[in-house]
């Protein structure tokens, strides 16, 4: 396990990759109403890619047969796009979604609602993305890694959801997944010490009800066992001497 | 996109075939994983005092597992070597039943 510590140069190329991304995101959030197919997203996500003249990571990615994973309501995560699935009114979806810039990787996932949605998917959402906020505030040079994965289960515990153990967030740089693994949950031990200059993929990924999840026969998408609600937040970050530094955001 | 994690993959007493080295398609049984290596057992020459590290390039997954050890495990019993040499014995037996 050999967690790469990213040079200056390499940084200025990640928040490149980063911020394209964001704004992939920010484009996107504005095209989802009901009547739109999971394809259509697909579509369109990867036409702003290309049009940044970068590269959909995702795409041929193990072989994921997509630009952008859209992943609805009970689907957690790795839900593939096609015409058949048409949004409506009420539906929460994940979209998950990354580029490749001058040959790095950027990585970032948001849940939205379509619509009007419940209460309690709304509360899903906000968790969801708060326990990010929550995760990052442990990120800083010199802090262990298997922080982040406490307190991110403790805050999603504490409001009442379950976080998914089988999936995890990871590092990111040359390649999408790179070392070390990111687990949204407590672990044994304390984990690698954080260094300045690690890039971050950290992901929680919180249901509804309990946190079994399985995979469908396609062998990608990823639903909850028990067929509640599942969402997904996203962001690609940079550990500093003081903190760290969320790429994936726009200003 | 999320990654797999490794210690799901690579979970407590899932069978797993050596794919390189001198215990090349040896069959093993995993108890634990630690970064990229897993600690394997087959309870005869690699025992649970004394397991074999081994990268996980290096093994191949058999999505079988022993619900016996994982039974026991969750109870807090104590798991022995002849457990794990019952456990790979028994999946010896089903695979061969499955080719006739």
């Amino acid at each position: 396990m050999a967690v790469k510590i990213k040079s200056e140069k390499q940084i200025e190329l990640m928040k490149e990759a980063c911020r394209l991304i964001a704004i992939t995101h920010h484009e996107l959030s504005k095209v989802l109403k009901p009547g739109i197919s999971t394809l259509d997203i697909d579509r369109i996500g990867e036409e702003i890619i290309r049009d940044f003249g970068c590269v959909p990571n995702f795409k041929n990615y193990n072989g994921y047969p997509a630009s952008i994973c859209v992943s609805v309501n009970d689907e957690v995560v790795h839900g593939i796009p096609t015409a058949k699935r048409i949004l409506v009114e009420g539906d929460i979806v994940s979209l998950d979604a990354g580029l490749i810039y001058k040959g790095y990787h950027s990585d970032a996932a948001r849940t939205w609602g379509i619509g009007e949605i419940s209460p309690s998917a709304r509360q899903l959402i906000d968790v969801t993305k708060q326990s990010f906020f929550e995760g990052i505030k442990c990120v800083k040079e010199g802090n262990h890694l298997y922080e982040i994965s406490r307190t991110i289960q403790d805050y999603v515990e504490s409001n009442g959801f379950s976080v998914v153990r089988d999936l995890v967030g990871h590092g990111i740089g040359t390649r999408l997944h790179e070392d070390p693994q990111i687990p949204n949950f407590r672990q044994k031990g304390r984990g690698i010490k954080l260094q300045a200059g690690m890039t971050l993929a950290i992901e929680p990924m919180v249901n509804e009800g309990a946190y079994d999840v399985k995979w469908l026969e396609d062998d990608w998408t990823v639903v909850t066992c028990d067929g509640s609600l599942s969402a997904h937040y996203e962001n690609t970050v940079l550990v500093t001497k003081d903190g760290c530094e969320i790429l994936t955001l726009l200003d | 996109m999320a990654g797999v994690s490794m210690s799901e993959r690579y979970q407590f007493a899932k069978f797993v075939r050596s794919k390189a080295g001198h215990d090349k398609n040896q069959l093993y049984i995993i108890i634990d994983v630690a970064g990229d290596y897993v600690y394997v057992v087959d309870g005869r020459l690699k025992t649970l005092e004394k397991p074999k590290r081994k990268n996980v390039k290096h093994i191949q997954i058999i999505n079988d597992i022993d619900m016996e050890l994982v039974r026991k495990r969750k109870n807090n019993e104590i798991i022995s070597n002849e457990d794990i040499k019952k456990a790979i014995k028994f999946y010896k037996s089903r695979i061969q039943v499955e080719r006739r």
